[in-house]
Parts: structure tokens; C-alpha cells; sequence
């Protein structure tokens, strides 16, 4: 056991190694120890590069462990040329932390001890739960065992639902690979690993546009709601998703709280909404309403110079997700659980709009939930109250604009299934939910706490 | 006046964060050791087949199945379909395992592609194939057969 977790924490700090990489080649974690912050969401960053790319190469019958490798040294090279570039400045000065740092660090001290507790309870409980292992494991079984059968195999409809996207599946191959065998149990230290690198990557995220106590508590909030750790620990998709989800949704709206002008958080925001994309189907969904979102924010005085990068932004999006979707319609990998078509046609929606009301129910009842989500909908809906009173725009038109096409596409898509409610609903719903929470929770920091440019932090 | 409740309500938007951490926080820890201690003693073996025997598919059917398949086998497998739980029947709970558990080998879509027939209680004899190799449980009606193809 100990050889394959030494193998798996190397690919871990592989990841790192080349999101850090590609921060200092692209130039935005350079010699200015005031950058160095952002390194919070280099692991993260690293394997959202190294885990998009093999996920679709790995359609084509290359294995996942190669593609990453090489890729992942191509970044290592870069990043390594432009820091021979850097001049050392030695170590930045610490300062005495204001109170506001202090208590952010002890919340985020806190959050890290749950995490370290729970890990111990990742390492050994085996796979157990239906579609994390007929579904997600046996694709990333097939991807790491037998790549070159894989494409044919996962269009077969035999291994998981055919047009489920590889990012997960991907990220548990390449951890297979690393541990050099198949071990269910084991790569539950990968899913703890991702709650890691959320709560390092939102404090970078969030790092100087909101009060390090908000940061905190929101991101306490997340990590202690009970339902977060528990559907983690059963390595279904929807948490990793909802990490995903929310790092992009939080670099979307720092940066429409404040433009960074290297476009640091804009590719943040492409790269972890694209790793949503490919994590689940509804992963796009959320990626659209936050691209919508995120233009729609921009609209104002500086529309001129906010409107060109947030578009560009929008436009390596969908360039991300677009091969997909393309792949899916070549092969014709549709679910027999709904047609989308059906959400446009105002006849089928009238029909079967007697779906309508439990649906409602049932998801407002999963999200008030409190004893599984503690009072993150109420503090979501207290923080736009928040926003809007202190004519916080932009931030607050980012957050209602995406909870309105998050939460609308969402019911659209139980309104045009054509499962049962009943059973669709029980069986989904808790889960499903859990991007909109982790998507919302992540703005509130921006939304009651933003600090101005210069504001000092510590 | 508006600066003063919005000022209120980020107060309770962080009141509100605060009280689901401090309220949430015993509990997620009391869910995290219950599943510790619930795994911990768990030996590989039973890790391993967990995921087939709470179905409950018997898993050392499974694993005399693995031993006689090889990497790039594609199997078919025989089984008489039945009741089995509330969700699913007997042949969708074992296909489903197998997927997971038999790979590398990698199942068929049809017989016709299949290398080798996995009898799961049923006689092979009854598919009228010609099998090059055939390896039978006891006297169980457990099999695996490899198909013989060309002349």
C-alpha cells in the first residue's frame, strides 16, 4: 500500500510542479513575491492541463499516462526556460498579520484538520457505490488496463453511459498508472487530493479581492457540510464537479470584481469550467451559465475593455468543450434519458409540465436540507442581498445571473427527462445539487467582503 | 439606510457561514470516522470485490472466472435472467461486476465477437458452439469455454 501512495502523491506533485510551470511561462507567477500567491491553485491548474488533453487523445487510443507525460514535460520545459529568466528577490518580508488574516488562516487551519481527519477514511473505503464503480471506475479501469480498446469499448454502451466525458475517468487512470495497478480503495486519496487543491486554489482565487475571513468561513462552510466529504468519499462525480464548478465560477467573478490585467484568473476560469465540461454532462451546463454570466457582468462603463478578453475568454471555452460535443454527435453517444431538442419545443413543455412541480419540490427540499448542506442557501441568498445593497454590480449580476441559469437549466433538464420523477429524482437530486452550492457559496466572499485594489491582507 | 442592511445582511451572510461550519464541522467528522471505522478492518480481498458483494453477486465466482481469462480475451457471458433486487435483474448485476472486475478482458458486445463464453449457472452446450478449451467449476454449471473459430 505504501509503494502505491509514494506513487500517487508523485503524480500529485507532478500536477503542482506543472501548473506552477506553466504560471511562470505564461508569466504570471514571476520574480514579484506578490504573484507567488496564485501558486495556491497551481495543483489544480496542472492537472486540469495535463487531464483535458489526455482525456480526448485518449479517444483516439493513446494512453492517458503517455499523453500527460509528454505534455506535462513540454510545460515543465517551458516554465523551467522562463524561470532561469527570473532574478531571485530572496525571501518577501513578513509582516505582522492584521486580525482580518489571522482569523481567515484559523478557519483555513480548521478546514485543513477536517481534511487531514477524513483522509484517513478515504484511504480505506472501497468502492461501493453503483455509478461511481459501473460507471466512472470501470471507464478508468478500461483507460488505464487497455487503451488501445478503450475508444470502442466506451462507445459500446457496455462500460458506463456512452456520452459521459473522460475527465474523470482520466484523472483516476493516470492515478492508476502512477500506483502501477488497479486499486479502488487507494485512489480515494486522489479524491481527497481534489478537496486539497480546492480549498488552496479558492484562497488564490479570492486572495486580495475579498477578506481573508470570508474566504475562510465560505470555505469552511463548503468543506464541513456533511453531504461535501460524504458523496466525495463514494468517488461519485459530483463534488469533484462541483470543485471545478466553483473554482471557475469564482475566477469568473474575481475577475469581473477586478480585472487583472495579465488575465490570470480569466484562464482559471476557462481551464477549471472546461475540466467541468468534461467531468459530467451537466458540467456544461454550468460552464454556459457561467460564460453568460460572465459577459453579461461585463456590461457598463469599461464595457469596451472588459467586453475583448471576457469574450476571448468564452470563445477557449467552448474551443475546450467543443471537440466533445463534436465526438458525441459523430458517433451519435446520446442519452436515452432526455433529448435536448425537447427544451425548446414550448408543445413538448406543456405536456409534460405536470413534471414541474416535483420537480421544484424536490430540489428545494435537497437544497434546504440543512443537516446536509448546513445554512449555505440562506447565506447565499442573504450575500445577494448583501451585493445588491452595496450596488456591488457587477459581482452581484455575475452571481444572479449564474444561479438563475444554473438552477433554470437544471429544472429544465428533470422537466424534459424521461425517466419517472420519482425514482430519477430520490436517486439524483442530492447530488446534482451540489455545484449549485458550492457555485453559489464561493461568491459570497466577493459579495460581502471584496477588499478595493491596495487594501492590505496581512 | 441601503448601506446599513446591506451592511446587516453581509454580517448574517458571514454569521450564517460561521454557524454552518461550527454546526457541520462535528458532524462531518463524526460521518468521516464512522466510515473509518466501518472499513478499516476490511482485508485487500474484501476491498477488492466490495463493490460486487454488496449486490450481492458472488464474487468467487468472479475471481475463478478472472483466473482462466487472459488480457485481450473478449468474453460472452451465458446466464439465465431472473429476479435479483428492487433496481436491478440477475443479469444486469453480473455483467455490471464483471465489466469492473474481469478487466483487461473486456466483455463483447455479441456472442459473435466473443473469444470466450463465461456460463454463469447454464450449460454452454446449449449456445452449440465448438470450444477449443473448457474449464468447468465442480460440478457446478460454471464454465469457461474458448470458442474455436476458423476450420
Amino acid at each position: 500500500m505504501a509503494l502505491e501512495l509514494s506513487g500517487l502523491i508523485v503524480v500529485n506533485i507532478a500536477y503542482a510542479l506543472v501548473g506552477a510551470a506553466a504560471f511562470v511561462g505564461a508569466g504570471w507567477v514571476t520574480d514579484d513575491p506578490s504573484t507567488w500567491r496564485r501558486l495556491g491553485a497551481a495543483y489544480l491548474f496542472g492537472l486540469v492541463l495535463l487531464v483535458v488533453p489526455a482525456s480526448y487523445l485518449a479517444l483516439l487510443g493513446i494512453p492517458v499516462g503517455l499523453s500527460a507525460a509528454l505534455i506535462g514535460v513540454a510545460v515543465l520545459g517551458f516554465g523551467g526556460w522562463r524561470v532561469r529568466r527570473l532574478v531571485w528577490p530572496g525571501l518577501p518580508k513578513i509582516r505582522r498579520p492584521t486580525l482580518d488574516a489571522a482569523a481567515g488562516a484559523g478557519l483555513g487551519v480548521v478546514t485543513l484538520i477536517l481534511l487531514v481527519y477524513a483522509t484517513r477514511a478515504f484511504l480505506v473505503r472501497p468502492l461501493i457505490d453503483w455509478d461511481s464503480w459501473a460507471i466512472w471506475a470501470v471507464k478508468a479501469r478500461l483507460l488505464y488496463e487497455d487503451h488501445s480498446a478503450a475508444p470502442v469499448a466506451l462507445r459500446s454502451g457496455l462500460y458506463g453511459q456512452t456520452p459521459y466525458p473522460l475527465g474523470l475517468p482520466t484523472i483516476q487512470a493516470l492515478g492508476f498508472g502512477a500506483m502501477g495497478r488497479f486499486d479502488g480503495t487507494l485512489i480515494g486519496a486522489q479524491f481527497i487530493g481534489l478537496a486539497y487543491g480546492f480549498a488552496a486554489a479558492l484562497w488564490s482565487l479570492l486572495d486580495r479581492r475579498a477578506r481573508p475571513t470570508a474566504i475562510g468561513l465560505a470555505l469552511l462552510a463548503i468543506l464541513a457540510a456533511p453531504q461535501v466529504l460524504y458523496q466525495l468519499i463514494t468517488h461519485y462525480a459530483d463534488v469533484p464537479l462541483g470543485f471545478f464548478v466553483g473554482l471557475g465560477v469564482a475566477a469568473g467573478a474575481a475577475w469581473t470584481s477586478r480585472v487583472d490585467h495579465d488575465h490570470w484568473l480569466l484562464a482559471c476560469f476557462v481551464a477549471f469550467l472546461a475540466m467541468a465540461g468534461l467531468t459530467k454532462s451537466e458540467g456544461l451546463l454550468f460552464a454556459a451559465a457561467a460564460a453568460v454570466a460572465l459577459v453579461i457582468a461585463q456590461i457598463g462603463p469599461d464595457w469596451r475593455s472588459r467586453a475583448r478578453p471576457a469574450l476571448i475568454a468564452v470563445g477557449a471555452l467552448a474551443a475546450t468543450l467543443l471537440p466533445w460535443r463534436i465526438y458525441c454527435s459523430a458517433y451519435g453517444l446520446t442519452t436515452p434519458d432526455y433529448d435536448l431538442g425537447n427544451a425548446l419545443r414550448p408543445g413538448y413543455l406543456h405536456t409534460h409540465s405536470g413534471r414541474l412541480h416535483p420537480v421544484l419540490h424536490e430540489l428545494w427540499h435537497q437544497l434546504e436540507t440543512t443537516q446536509n448542506w448546513g445554512w449555505l442557501v440562506l447565506a447565499t441568498g442573504l450575500g445577494l442581498l448583501a451585493g445588491l445593497l452595496h450596488r456591488r454590480w457587477r459581482v452581484s449580476v455575475f452571481a444572479s445571473v449564474w444561479l438563475a441559469l444554473a438552477s433554470g437549466g437544471l429544472i429544465l433538464t428533470y422537466w424534459i427527462s424521461t425517466l419517472p420523477t420519482e425514482n430519477n429524482l430520490t436517486n439524483s437530486s442530492f447530488r446534482t445539487i451540489v455545484s449549485l452550492l458550492i457555485g453559489a457559496a464561493v461568491l459570497l466572499p466577493l459579495l460581502i467582503a471584496p477588499l478595493e485594489q491596495g487594501s492590505r491582507t496581512q | 439606510m441601503l448601506r446599513s442592511a446591506g451592511l446587516i445582511a453581509a454580517l448574517a451572510t458571514a454569521v450564517m457561514l460561521g454557524y454552518s461550519g461550527y454546526k457541520d464541522l462535528p458532524l462531518s467528522w463524526q460521518v468521516m470516522r464512522a466510515e473509518h471505522s466501518q472499513y478499516a478492518g476490511y482485508t485487500s480481498l474484501q476491498r477488492e470485490q466490495a463493490f460486487g458483494a454488496q449486490l450481492p453477486v458472488a464474487m468467487d465466482i468472479m475471481a475463478w472466472y478472472r483466473q482462466h481469462l487472459r488480457p485481450g480475451d473478449r468474453y460472452y457471458i451465458q446466464i439465465q435472467n431472473g429476479a435479483f433486487g428492487r433496481f436491478i435483474d440477475k443479469e444486469t448485476a453480473v455483467r455490471s461486476v464483471a465489466r469492473l472486475y474481469l478487466l483487461p478482458a473486456i466483455e463483447a458486445k455479441s456472442l459473435r465477437d466473443a473469444t470466450v463464453v463465461l456460463s454463469w449457472e447454464t450449460d454452454p452446450s446449449t449456445l452449440h458452439l465448438r470450444y477449443s478449451e473448457q474449464d468447468r467449476s465442480g460440478v457446478q454449471l460454471l464454465f469457461v469455454s474458448r470458442i474455436a473459430r476458423g476450420a
